[in-house]
This record gives structure tokens, C-alpha cells and sequence, in this order.
């Protein structure tokens, strides 16, 4: 399989706080790899990091295949939803969209993203007046309509009903098949084990733990759930 | 081309063109009334030396201009507090720069616009007040008339320095705000400059075009210098 991100024992500082130490881990081609951690265990720092936003301290990170450096050519394969999606309130989605695949100097089906995300009969609607969970489906809508090879989802079923969150996971799925790899953060083990096809624990600022959801579902049974907060408790002291 | 009209949709051009409309009416208004200061201090018992200045074309020309630089400045650092500091300073910052787009370029873009827009309209805005002015003076012989031909290439050269300066001074606002990551902070700066400056030009009517030459040439080093360090600092930006 081809590797699509290489975290190379990075490091990230605030200040004298370090957030990231010598943190490692691959994500390959057509996968879901779910990044878990308590809040402020760094997930959306390293997301940020691989999108350029934030500098590296040392180590590297090698996104399909070129270092993240100033060099921003290799963004126009990445789509990402970062924290909550941020748009430009007064264009519709239609017209966001197209500007977003100009920026990418790219052409899509604006009308196939939006049925994609069930957005196709707000498309003329101004973006002020969607609701908190229409703005996550455009924001999914927004870092997919490029076809990127990686897909970087922030906690991105934030603010879905839980009919929502199944068509996002039927998404995710579908887009995975297409060859698109996703990395996808949270603090909910629930919402990332029904989605993720590998797990990182990220604790301390490094991947402590790395497995297989499968396997480890297997191995643990119902206890699996128990096993990860074990984990990631046993990591805070 | 491209990445200009992208920022363009990015703002309500139109809010902008309606604030536009309303600085030029005042500019008339208030450029209609100085021509009835004059009037009304010809037919007073005497004249002061403040009143010396509604008394002569140049005097006119300089207190209008001044007036024009001061919208036109504090409407520069409006539109760039929003075009720039709110991008880059907001929420906004993470998309901004997920783009595949040199930062550096971005920020020039970002930086032609407002000039473009200020200087585009200040110097439309300053002709026309200055040229209603001039026309209804004649019809209604309310002022001494002047050479026309000197006259309107000193409006001419006046009207494109005032353009030039108030850019300037959205730029150099822009960097204060950056500094403290606030809109309003780029708005204040403007209107302390304004505060200042203004005073600057309506302090020799008669040599105009020099006294804002000279101010035209240092804002200018002073805002190319603010834009290589803004430049500097959206390059090493995190989000």
C-alpha cells in the first residue's frame, strides 16, 4: 500500500509547554486512520502542522509524498475540515464552491458535491441563514469537491443528528473505496470506532498506541471501549 | 486576474460603492458651502485670515482636498481592516491559508485592492466636487475666476496625490492593526493620522501640489516598508 502521510518524529512547542514529542505514524492509501486523545492531546495541532499552519519544530512530515514545507502545490490534493468550518456568510453554496475551486485550480460537479452532502435544495440559500449541522455538510462538502487524495477531518461530526452522522460514515466509506485516504480526529471512541479502519492513541504528545479497530474489537469484545479509556487515562498521570 | 476577482467576492463591493456615494455627496455639500462662506464673509464688516482661505481657488482646492483625504483614508483603513485583518486575524485564516496559493501573492492582492479601490475613487470623487464647484462658481459668479488650464492640472495632480496618500494611510493603519490582531485598532490608527496630516495640507494653499508631493513620497516609503514587514509576518503566520 502506498503511504499518503509520514509523521517523522515530530516535535511542537508552545512557548515551554511541548505539545508534540516525538510523534510517528503513517496513514495509507484508501484508509481511515482515527486520531484519539483527550482534549488538548494535540490532534488538531498535528492536523495543522501537515496542512502547513503551523510550523515544525523538528522532525518532518512527508504528505504524499513531498516534505510540508512553504512549498503549497501539494494542498491542492488535501481537503480538510478543520475546528468549525468557517465560510463566507453572504455567498450561497454554490458560489462558495466555486470559489473554493478556483483557489484549488480545479473543476468539479458544484451540484453532484452538494447531493453528495444532501445540500442540493439550499444551494441558493445565503450561508447565514443554515443551520449549524448544514454548515458541517458544506464544510465536508467545501475539502471533498476536489477529489483530494487525503482527506483531514477535524471532529467532524460535531453538531449531526445522528441520521446525519450515519450518511457521513456511508460518505467516508464510499470515498475510502474511491481510494481516498481520510485521517479523521476525535475525543469520542464511539464515533471512531464505527468509522475508523485503524486507531492512534495519541497521549503525551506522541502515538502510544496504534492498532487495528478490527483486531482489536475482536480481542477486547465488548471491553473495547473500556480498554481505550483505560489507555488514555493510564497516559494522563 | 483570477485572484483578484476570488477576494472580490469575498467582500460586499457594493456596501463599499454606497459609502463611496455618500462621502462624494458630502464632499459636494460641504465644498457648496464653503463657496457660501465666501459670500458671506465678502459681505461682512471684515474678513479674518481663516476666512482667507474660502476667499481663493487655492484655498478651496486645499480645504476640499483635505476633507476628501480624510474619508478616503479612514474608508482605506475600513476596507482593509476587513479584507486583510479580519481574513487573517479571524476565523477565516484557516481556509485562507489551506489554499495553494503563495501567501506573499495573496497579501499583494489583498493590498492592490485596497489601494486600487481608494485611490480609483478618491481621485473621481476630488475631480468631480472640485469641477461642480468650479462650474457653479462661474454660472453663479460667486468666486474670482482663475486660468482654467493651471487650475485644473493643479486639481489634476492634487486629486491623484490625495488618491495616493489616503491608500497609503489604509496601508500603513493595516500594520497597527495587524499588531494587535484588531479591526478597530486599523480604523483608530487611520483616524489619528488623519487627525494629523490633514492639517498638513491645507497649510500652504498656494504650493498644494508640493506640500503633497513631499507627503506622497514619505507615506509611500512608509507603506511599501509596512508591506514587506506585513509580507514577512503572514509568511511565518500560524493558525
Amino acid at each position: 500500500m502506498q503511504t499518503i502521510v509520514d509523521v517523522n518524529s515530530v516535535e511542537k512547542s508552545y512557548g515551554l509547554t511541548q505539545v508534540i514529542k516525538h510523534c510517528s505514524f503513517k496513514i495509507y492509501e484508501g484508509e481511515i486512520y482515527g486520531l484519539l486523545g483527550i482534549n488538548g492531546a494535540g490532534k488538531t495541532t498535528l492536523m495543522k502542522m501537515m496542512l502547513g499552519l503551523q510550523q515544525i519544530d523538528k522532525g518532518s512530515i512527508y504528505v504524499l509524498g513531498r516534505e510540508v514545507s512553504s512549498n503549497t502545490e501539494y494542498l491542492s490534493n488535501i481537503g480538510s475540515v478543520i475546528e468549525n468550518p468557517t465560510f463566507y456568510e453572504h455567498l450561497n453554496a454554490g458560489e462558495l464552491l466555486s470559489m473554493h475551486l478556483s483557489y484549488m485550480q480545479k473543476k468539479a460537479d458544484i451540484s453532484g458535491a452538494l447531493h453528495l452532502v444532501g445540500l442540493e435544495k439550499a444551494d441558493k440559500k445565503p450561508i447565514s441563514e443554515y443551520s449549524l449541522g448544514m454548515k458541517q455538510r458544506l464544510g465536508l462538502a467545501r475539502a471533498i469537491i476536489h477529489h483530494p487524495k487525503l482527506l483531514i477531518l477535524d471532529e467532524p461530526l460535531n453538531g449531526l443528528d445522528p441520521v446525519a452522522i450515519a450518511e457521513m460514515r456511508e460518505l467516508m466509506r464510499k470515498l475510502t473505496n474511491e481510494g481516498m485516504s481520510i485521517l479523521l480526529s476525535s475525543h469520542i471512541i464511539g464515533e471512531v470506532r464505527h468509522t475508523a479502519d485503524r486507531i492512534g492513541i495519541l497521549s503525551d504528545g506522541y502515538i502510544k498506541q496504534e492498532f487495528s479497530v478490527e483486531e482489536k474489537v475482536t480481542e477486547c469484545g465488548e471491553h473495547f471501549e473500556d480498554y481505550v479509556i483505560g489507555l488514555m487515562r493510564r497516559e494522563q498521570v | 486576474m483570477n485572484l483578484c476577482r476570488l477576494e472580490l467576492m469575498k467582500i460586499r463591493l457594493s456596501t463599499y460603492l454606497w459609502a463611496i456615494l455618500g462621502i462624494f455627496a458630502s464632499l459636494l455639500a460641504f465644498g457648496i458651502l464653503f463657496l457660501f462662506i465666501f459670500q458671506i464673509e465678502a459681505g461682512g464688516s471684515g474678513t479674518s485670515e481663516e476666512a482667507e482661505l474660502f476667499a481663493n481657488w487655492n484655498g478651496l482646492l486645499a480645504l476640499t482636498t483635505a476633507l476628501a483625504f480624510a474619508c478616503f483614508s479612514i474608508m482605506s483603513a475600513v476596507i482593509a481592516a476587513k479584507v486583510i485583518i479580519s481574513e487573517y486575524c479571524g476565523r477565516n485564516a484557516v481556509i485562507l491559508l489551506s489554499y495553494p496559493v503563495n501567501r506573499k501573492k495573496m497579501l499583494g492582492i489583498k493590498c492592490l485592492i485596497v489601494s486600487g479601490i481608494t485611490m480609483g475613487f478618491a481621485f473621481i470623487s476630488n475631480m468631480l466636487v472640485i469641477g461642480i464647484m468650479y462650474i457653479s462658481a462661474h454660472i453663479f459668479g460667486m468666486m474670482p475666476q482663475m486660468n482654467t488650464e493651471h487650475f485644473l492640472f493643479t486639481v489634476l495632480i492634487s486629486s491623484f496625490l490625495m488618491g495616493i496618500l489616503s491608500s497609503a494611510v489604509g496601508i500603513i493603519s493595516t500594520a497597527v492593526g495587524w499588531k494587535k490582531r484588531s479591526a478597530v485598532a486599523t480604523i483608530v490608527c487611520s483616524l489619528i493620522m488623519v487627525c494629523i496630516f490633514s492639517n498638513c495640507i491645507t497649510i500652504s494653499p498656494g504650493n498644494i501640489v508640493w506640500v503633497m508631493l513631499a507627503m506622497g513620497v514619505v507615506f509611500v516609503i512608509i507603506a511599501n516598508f509596512v508591506y514587506h514587514v506585513l509580507a514577512d509576518g503572514i509568511e511565518k503566520m500560524e493558525v
